[in-house]
Parts: C-alpha cells; sequence; structure tokens
C-alpha cells in the first residue's frame, strides 16, 4: 500500500482519494503516468459494475409489501390547521383541514390537461369563518403545452374549487410553473430513475 | 386519480411533502427496488434489508416536508436507507451469521438474461473476499454515493479511517480481479 | 342511566356513513392519542365523544365526494345526523350536546382511469 504506483510517485491510498475528488483539480503527474491511468480506470469500472449488479438485482416489490409501507403512511394525512367551513347554528361547528384544502387546490389542477401540481401554499388563514387567502401554486406542464395557458387555466380552476368548497375568500391565486414533463405513455415500472 | 407514473421525483417530493398520498406511493415503486436491492448488498440478508426499507420510507414520509431540494429525493432516501443498515449491522451480535448465501441464492428468473456477464460474477466474487467493513464502505461510496463523512457517521469511524479502509478494498479488488483476468 | 360514550360514538359513526355525500369516516382522535392506542383496540369508532362540563361534545371526522353539492352542505347534513344520533341515546347531556365535523378530505368527480393504467394505489 506504500508502493508509488508506476513513476507517478503517489501511493494508491493517494489516487483512492483523487478519484474520489473526482480527478479534479488535475495531478499532470498522475495524468500522465500510464499505470496511474490504468488504475483509477479500472477502479471507475469496478465502480461502474457494482452499481450494475445492484441494478440487475432490482425487482419490482409486491403488492403486499407495498400496502404495508402504505398503511403506516397514510395513517395520518397532513391535515393541519381546521379552518371553518361553516356555522349552521352555535351547537355545531363545521371545519375542513388545510390539508383537505391543499387536495382540493391539487385536484383542481390536475384537472387541467397537461398539468401536474407541486406545491400549494395558502397563506392568510385565520380562525374567522370566510378569510380573505391567498394561493400560490407551483406546477409543472406537459412539454408543448403554452406556458401562460396552462397557468391562466389552473388560477381559475383553483378560484372556482375554492369558491364552491370553502367558506375562505380568495384573493390572488399565485402560479408558477417551475418544471415541464413528458407526457407518460406507460405507468411506473422497475426501478426507473 | 391524476396519472402520475410520468411524474418528475421533485413533483412527486413536493405533492408527497403536502400531503399526497398518491405521490408518495408513486415514488416508493420507483425507488423502492434499487433501495431494497443496496440495502442487501449492504446487509447481506434480503429480509433485514426489508425492514430497514420500510422504516426508512415511513421516516421518508414524515421528514420529506423538511427536505431542502426536492429533486434530490432519491439520494436523500438511499442516506437514509443507508443509516438504517448500518445500524443494523453495528447492532448484530458477532455471534450473528451474516448470510451471504442469500446474494448467492437469487434465481435468475425468466425475465433476466441467460449469459450472465463473466465481468459482474468476477466482481461479485471479488467482493466477498473483501472483510465486512471495507464491502460497508465500498457499498456505500459506489452504490450509495456518500461522502466520505456521512460514511464516516454512519459507520462511527473518523474520515481518515474510512479512507484508508476504502484504499486497502479496492487495493484487494485490484489484486483479485487481476488474477482472475 | 347513561350510555357509554362508546356506544354513541358508535351511533353517530353508523348514522353518518348514511348522509349522501359521507364517502369515509376518519378516527376523531389527536394523532399522539391515535398512536398510542392502535396498538390497543383495533375495533373502537372512529366518531370521538367526551363529556365535559356535562355537556357531550362530539368530533367526528369525514370524507366528502362531491358532484355538484358544496362540501359545506356535506357536512352540515353529517352534522344534523351526528346531532340524532346523540340525541337518539337518550343522554341527560344530548340536547346541549355540541358537534364537530370536520372534513378531512374532499373527493372531486374523477374522470375515467386510462385503461393500461396498472398504478393502482391503496387510498
Amino acid at each position: 500500500m506504500d508502493e508509488t504506483i508506476g513513476d507517478s510517485g503517489y501511493t494508491l491510498e493517494d489516487l483512492s482519494a483523487y478519484l474520489d475528488r473526482g480527478r479534479t483539480p488535475r495531478i499532470a503527474d498522475i495524468e500522465t503516468d500510464a499505470e496511474a491511468r490504468a488504475v483509477l480506470s479500472s477502479l471507475e469500472r469496478f465502480g461502474a459494475l457494482s452499481r450494475e449488479l445492484v441494478e440487475r438485482e432490482t425487482e419490482p416489490v409486491t403488492p403486499g409489501w407495498f400496502d404495508a409501507v402504505m398503511r403506516d403512511v397514510t395513517r395520518e394525512l397532513r391535515a393541519g390547521r381546521d379552518i371553518p367551513l361553516a356555522a349552521p347554528d352555535e351547537r355545531v361547528e363545521v371545519v375542513i383541514t388545510e390539508g383537505a384544502i391543499r387536495e382540493l387546490i391539487r385536484e383542481a389542477g390536475d384537472a387541467v390537461p397537461g398539468v401536474l401540481v407541486g406545491r400549494t401554499t395558502i397563506d392568510g388563514v385565520t380562525d374567522e369563518l370566510g378569510a380573505e387567502v391567498s394561493v400560490h401554486v407551483t406546477i409543472s406542464v406537459v412539454f408543448g403545452r403554452p406556458l401562460a395557458d396552462a397557468a391562466r387555466a389552473v388560477r381559475e380552476a383553483v378560484t372556482h374549487a375554492l369558491s364552491v368548497h370553502t367558506a375562505l375568500r380568495v384573493g390572488a391565486v399565485d402560479v408558477v410553473v417551475d418544471n415541464i414533463h413528458t407526457a407518460d405513455v406507460s405507468p411506473s415500472v422497475e426501478g426507473e430513475r | 386519480m391524476t396519472e402520475l407514473g410520468g411524474a418528475p421525483d421533485e413533483v412527486l417530493a413536493v405533492r408527497a411533502a403536502d400531503g399526497d398520498a398518491q405521490a408518495f406511493g408513486t415514488l416508493v415503486r420507483r425507488h423502492a427496488p434499487f433501495l431494497i436491492a443496496f440495502a442487501t448488498r449492504l446487509t447481506g440478508s434480503r429480509s433485514d434489508a426489508d425492514d430497514c426499507v420500510q422504516d426508512a420510507l415511513i421516516t421518508a414520509w414524515e421528514k420529506l416536508p423538511d427536505l431542502e431540494d426536492p429533486s434530490k429525493v432519491r439520494a436523500w432516501l438511499t442516506t437514509i436507507v443507508s443509516r438504517n443498515a448500518t445500524t443494523k449491522m453495528r447492532s448484530r451480535r458477532p455471534a450473528d451469521p451474516i448470510d451471504d448465501i442469500e446474494i448467492e441464492s437469487a434465481e435468475p428468473g425468466p425475465e433476466r438474461s441467460a449469459i450472465a456477464s463473466s465481468q459482474l460474477d468476477a466482481l461479485n466474487a471479488a467482493l466477498k473476499t473483501l472483510t465486512p467493513e471495507q464491502r460497508s464502505v465500498w457499498v456505500l461510496k459506489e452504490v450509495g454515493g456518500n461522502s466520505y463523512e456521512e460514511i464516516a457517521e454512519q459507520v462511527g469511524a473518523s474520515v481518515a479511517t474510512v479512507r484508508g479502509r476504502l484504499a486497502r478494498a479496492r487495493q484487494a479488488l485490484l489484486e483479485r480481479m487481476e488474477e482472475w483476468r | 342511566m347513561s350510555a357509554q360514550p362508546e356506544v354513541v360514538a358508535q351511533a353517530v359513526d353508523d348514522l353518518v356513513r348514511t348522509v349522501a355525500g359521507v364517502e369515509d369516516l376518519y378516527s376523531a382522535r389527536p394523532l399522539l392519542a391515535r398512536a398510542a392506542r392502535r396498538l390497543v383496540a383495533e375495533d373502537e369508532p372512529l366518531t370521538l365523544v367526551q363529556s365535559r362540563g356535562g355537556v357531550l361534545e362530539v368530533t367526528v371526522s369525514i370524507a366528502v365526494a362531491v358532484d355538484g353539492d358544496a362540501a359545506a352542505d356535506i357536512a352540515a347534513a353529517a352534522a344534523e345526523a351526528a346531532h340524532n344520533a346523540v340525541t337518539g341515546a337518550f343522554l341527560p347531556e344530548a340536547a346541549d350536546a355540541r358537534v364537530r365535523v370536520r372534513v378531512s378530505r374532499v373527493i372531486t368527480n374523477d374522470p375515467m382511469p386510462p385503461v393500461t393504467d396498472a398504478t393502482s394505489t391503496t387510498h
């Protein structure tokens, strides 16, 4: 391990650390030595083979395994705060959770062709019925769909959904396109990146 | 329901952070196969790997709102799995046999290539000649993509020790692969 | 004679489920209490019934499927059903019972899923 590799003047431990630094900054004595370069390229190849070994061993998860994970996950649906929805009389309180409102916004935006909603944020929520809020939504649009058009359609859909299903007064609805995606042809299978 | 199969990781991660269970499920289907294979390679046991990955995914659901760069969700998941796997390995009593045979006896299914690559098999065999500590740091680095600092924290050693172990693992692999050429 | 809160809670569960537009019920307990209890009692009613200072407090958590109806209207109908279930138990506290309906999920109309969709997820 203390032997230097070729005529580079560097040991294998040095080359190992150099490799892990991404071979930068470039060390000429290493890069111009044939044996040192051969060692580095072998090590890079072993790394790639290792990743391939693991890829070779991937297989889709079984429905039972999947369900066991999701059962624990969906137990807590990230409800957030209770937001007043209606007040039919004094003994009855009707509220809607922040989580439900977020899902409403997501579904309204998803229903617009070519759009996938990303993050939803609601500002201005209070304990009062009919608070005025502003909504911020990020979306991903399918490649080829005019962006401003998609954003406008999402703004309208979200405003409509909130006015029908909540008591909130919707001020501004900010829609930001922060992603483009390609149309999906087949469902997600196996370990795709 | 919205078809999420083609959604980028970043979109799925922010939706899941906001509470979309379906988006989280899509992330699980997409990444769990790799995570399980990675954990199996690391721990040497498929059932330990299953536990590590299930726990990691439940943690991930809780902590997703804290993930600053949603596009890195796969690397983030890998780190959580690494942590669980190294913890599990450290808590094994020395007498517990690590069942490497579990990896070898995976039957190639009809959908797998009938011709196994001799290079892959050679590396597979070479990896078995490493000590468990060397194999761990190798897998954590080359397959898990962890930094020296991350590996050091996970295996409970210093960065210098990790660097040394990795170099010795590489030395051993070079020698084995050279012998068998 | 007073009925157990659990019996009342079960009555609320059953009656609220019959309301048009109520798709599902969720546990009305706060999360921490839920996590601890799930190890003990899997068959508990989902509705939470508590007696505070002689007044019954009933909390129901629902998912609504909207199809033209507003979520608030379905929730109000659920509140009325909950109140009926409570007064039906003939408890002295029932008349002044306070009912809280929490809409935890709003399910809007789904378009037909594509034929090739194999990613059926459980909810």
